[in-house]
């Protein structure tokens, strides 16, 4: 690709680059802040939502390409690059998690109330294993994986054996993280499904990036040329479908445990549908369901850049708001929703910081894969 | 080959059978008549015949049903999946899984009423007015699973037959005997005006898109007759998407074992290529990894609750008196298939066709496994009364199903033709 060409891709202006830097720098001080001077749960609380959220959509985005690439979809060449790039975030990743681990007395339940017969799941030293093995491999395979893909001489069949580990790997080890930082909050709920459920959500909102980059690609005009209508259609046709199956996950979970109805499953669902985040999970189930499974029915909905932004930003939105609603509820016992400035300020930071890391890595490489020889070029 | 070449081709298969074949079918009428036997046996003696005895009460009758139903997933999978994510392969097989779904479904949905202690009465399942007052509890999963299993064969066989309509019209113009009423019958009329072809795209693709939760949500359903109950080993929520993954994984593996010997018995080399077998190879490996998947979340989540009766079940599953059952599908199911990890076994196809049995095998253990053992030892230990032995009825009734499966579809692949000559033209004249 020519660099006039890369100038019209995904870039930031410096402005917008100071802007996000101030934003990054914004949100590390509200959690400081939080931490050290006021409310340290939700200060953890507000972390531990964007950690999952972030480091979860780098790896949506490495997961995607890798089925993508795996299935020898031709349709997304052209946004290959862009999912793979939101590796970039992983390195930063690495700290949030360190940090989470290292203040884990300050946010998980079961340091303080070990539950009975699970100290051998629960202890820290191995909670801390697991989970930072868990980081490495799938940061490790991701970036493996990115980096065949944009030297693309080690052949195909290198790139397809890494795309297959980044998948194999993907769903226990991704699943485990949402058994370990979402299903041990509360320490005597137990859902098989958890894991499954978690991590389909985590791909929803990589199906949502994948949608917003086509949608501002077709705009773009570095991208415009490869990004047509083909492209918006079918990005908007797999995250229909990916939010189809994240409510087929919530209700395959929800079903069981309303029929059994016991007390030590219900719990969970009950108090994130009643008080006051019953509000909180109707918003979730619009925003990742209902909204945009009536929306995206339409073609025409799917094939106008502004729109199919507009619900790749609502499902993005959705996501991150229940993330937040498996996490906060186990932990949080105040009164009212812990949700206003400092979260949203923490939030703002991590997602600028994203953002930084994603462009930054996208300015650096092509924007488009040229040596892909299947590249359609008439989009 | 040329468009017409594949035409003519592929009619010339429909041919009259040889005698083999009918060799074949008379085996498979004389296991079907047995197991008709055993079941009116049943019916005149009562189920005390089946192995049946408290607390186990659903015993093989149910495993088939699960197993049946798992089945028609191949259809869906690789008809209506691959066919809206255009992946043009599917093409060589697509008309044969699909014909395998309604025959599954038509085997699977008998099983209900084969379990029934008064099968005559099955009808009252349904949701119709009666003398009697009665009425459906909707609550129930059991009548989930009549609206589910219904739909689904509805749709299904109006799948098959769409996707036919063109092939059934192309043989109604060659074929010049006995069969040309059927063919003229069948085709509704289909002339391949541009017209009727917009409207069978548009119908084909709406199907398609319609069948795949369909499928989705009959398996599901089938899982919540297990879920729904309080049973440590059933109740579980990851039980409808472990059974859909089961059911597409017992599908697949079933399209390789009836497929590798249709290939050549009936010569069609030339459309089923090994490079179809060898995706159908790599379908079964990954649909092998999430089952995997679903098996360690299900042990794992048992160990984790903490509570002594979910991990009993689990140990007792893999220690108890099933426990060789149990191994034997973790080793068809789990291990077996990490062979198609090597190219070489993927390509080969009895290398491929005996991993694929051994699935089939590993599937339907796996549902007797769920079934009976979890029955075996529910909650109270007072009932924990011997092993369920399935009776000579039982395995009659069970041969016969799949006498019944395999009979309608030799019928078929000899009635209609067996690959889609419409989308194998269609390809010829695009390369």
């Amino acid at each position: 690709m020519r660099p006039a060409d890369r100038a019209g891709a995904l870039i930031l202006t410096s402005g917008a680059r100071r802007v996000l830097a101030a934003l990054a720098l914004a949100g590390a001080g509200a959690f400081l802040h939080g931490l050290l001077l006021g409310d340290a749960l939700r200060a953890w609380q507000a972390l531990l939502v964007n950690t999952l959220f972030f480091w979860g959509l780098a790896l949506a985005g490495v997961v995607l390409a890798a089925l993508l690439q795996l299935t020898r979809a031709r349709w997304s060449r052209p946004l290959t690059r862009a999912l793979e790039a939101t590796a970039a975030f992983l390195p930063a990743a690495l700290p949030l998690v360190l940090v989470l681990l290292a203040g884990a007395g300050g946010w998980a339940p079961w340091l303080h109330h070990p539950p009975g017969g699970k100290g051998a799941w629960l202890n820290l030293p191995l909670f801390a294993v697991r989970e930072l093995a868990a980081f490495l491999i799938l940061g490790g395979l991701g970036a493996a994986y990115v980096y065949c893909s944009a030297r693309r001489e080690r052949g195909r069949r290198a790139q397809d054996r890494l795309a297959a580990a980044v998948l194999i790997a993907y769903i226990p080890l991704f699943s485990l993280v949402g058994f370990d930082f979402v299903m041990a909050l509360d320490a005597h709920w137990y859902s098989a499904l958890l894991g499954g459920y978690f991590l389909t959500g985590n791909l929803t909102a990589g199906a949502a990036l994948l949608a917003l980059v086509a949608a501002v690609g077709a705009a773009r005009p570095g991208l415009a040329a490869h990004v047509g209508p083909r492209q918006l259609h079918d990005a908007g046709k797999l995250l229909f479908g990916l939010c189809i199956l994240w409510a087929y996950m919530l209700w395959s979970q929800y079903l069981v445990i309303w029929y059994g109805d016991l007390p030590e499953e219900t719990r969970f669902i009950h108090e994130r549908m009643h008080g006051a985040w019953a509000p909180v999970a109707w918003t979730v189930f619009a925003a990742v369901f209902a909204i945009p499974f009536a929306v995206l029915l339409s073609r025409a909905v799917k094939l106008r850049p502004a729109a199919l932004a507009a619900v790749a930003g609502l499902v993005l939105a959705g996501v991150w708001l229940e993330r937040f609603l498996l996490v906060a509820p186990s932990l949080w016992r105040g009164d009212g929703l812990p949700l206003g400035l400092a979260e949203l300020v923490v939030g703002a930071g991590a997602a600028s910081l994203f953002v930084l890391c994603w462009i930054g890595l996208l300015e650096r490489v092509p924007a488009l894969p040229p040596s892909d020889p299947k590249l359609d070029p008439s989009a | 080959m040329t468009a017409s070449g594949v035409t003519d081709d592929i009619l010339g298969k429909l041919g009259r059978p040889g005698a083999p074949y009918f060799l074949t079918v008379g085996g498979l009428l004389a296991v079907l008549a047995f197991g008709l036997y055993a079941f009116f046996h049943q019916v005149r003696s009562g189920l005390g015949v089946a192995g049946y005895q408290p607390p186990i009460l659903w015993g093989v009758y149910i495993t088939n049903f699960v197993f049946w139903i798992g089945i028609t997933h191949s259809g869906t999978l690789i008809s209506a999946v691959l066919f809206l994510f255009r992946a043009r392969w599917r093409t060589g097989v697509a008309r044969a899984s699909e014909a395998m779904t309604v025959f599954a479904i038509m085997t699977g949905a008998l099983f209900p009423i084969v379990h029934l202690g008064r099968s005559w009465l099955f009808y009252w399942l349904l949701p119709l007015p009666n003398e009697r007052g009665l009425w459906v509890n909707f609550r129930s999963p059991i009548i989930w699973d009549l609206f589910a299993i219904m739909t689904y064969m509805t749709v299904s066989v109006v799948f098959l037959y769409v996707g036919l309509l063109p092939d059934i019209a192309t043989a109604r113009d060659r074929v010049r005997d006995w069969r040309r009423p059927l063919y003229r019958l069948l085709a509704l009329g289909w002339t391949g005006s541009g017209r009727q072809w917009w409207h069978y795209n548009s119908l084909y693709g709406l199907l398609a898109a319609l069948a795949v939760p369909l499928a989705v949500s009959v398996h599901s359903v089938v899982s919540w007759d297990f879920a729904t109950t309080m049973l440590p080993g059933w109740h579980s929520t990851i039980f409808a998407p472990y059974f859909v993954a089961g059911a597409i994984f017992s599908g697949v593996a079933m399209m390789i074992t009836l497929l590798v010997p249709m290939r050549s018995l009936l010569g069609l080399e030339a459309y089923m290529r090994v490079r179809h077998f060898e995706n159908l190879g790599k379908l079964l490996l990954v649909m092998s990894l999430l089952m995997s998947y679903c098996y360690a979340a299900e042990y794992f989540t048992a160990w984790y609750s903490g509570s002594p009766f979910e991990l009993g079940t689990y140990l007792a599953r893999l220690t108890g008196p099933y426990a060789p059952l149990a191994w034997t599908m973790l080793a068809c199911n789990s291990a077996v298939p990490l062979l198609l990890f090597a190219r070489r076994v993927r390509t080969s196809l009895p290398a491929l066709f005996a991993v694929a049995v051994l699935v089939n095998v590993g599937m339907w253990l796996e549902r007797y496994v769920i079934v009976v053992s979890s029955l075996a030892t529910s909650f109270d230990p007072a009932t924990w009364s011997g092993l369920y032995r399935p009776t000579w009825v039982e395995g009659a009734v069970t041969a016969a199903s799949f006498a019944l499966f395999f009979l309608l579809f030799l019928v078929f692949v000899k009635l209609f033709p067996p690959v889609a000559m419409n989308e194998i033209r269609e390809q010829a004249e695009a390369a």
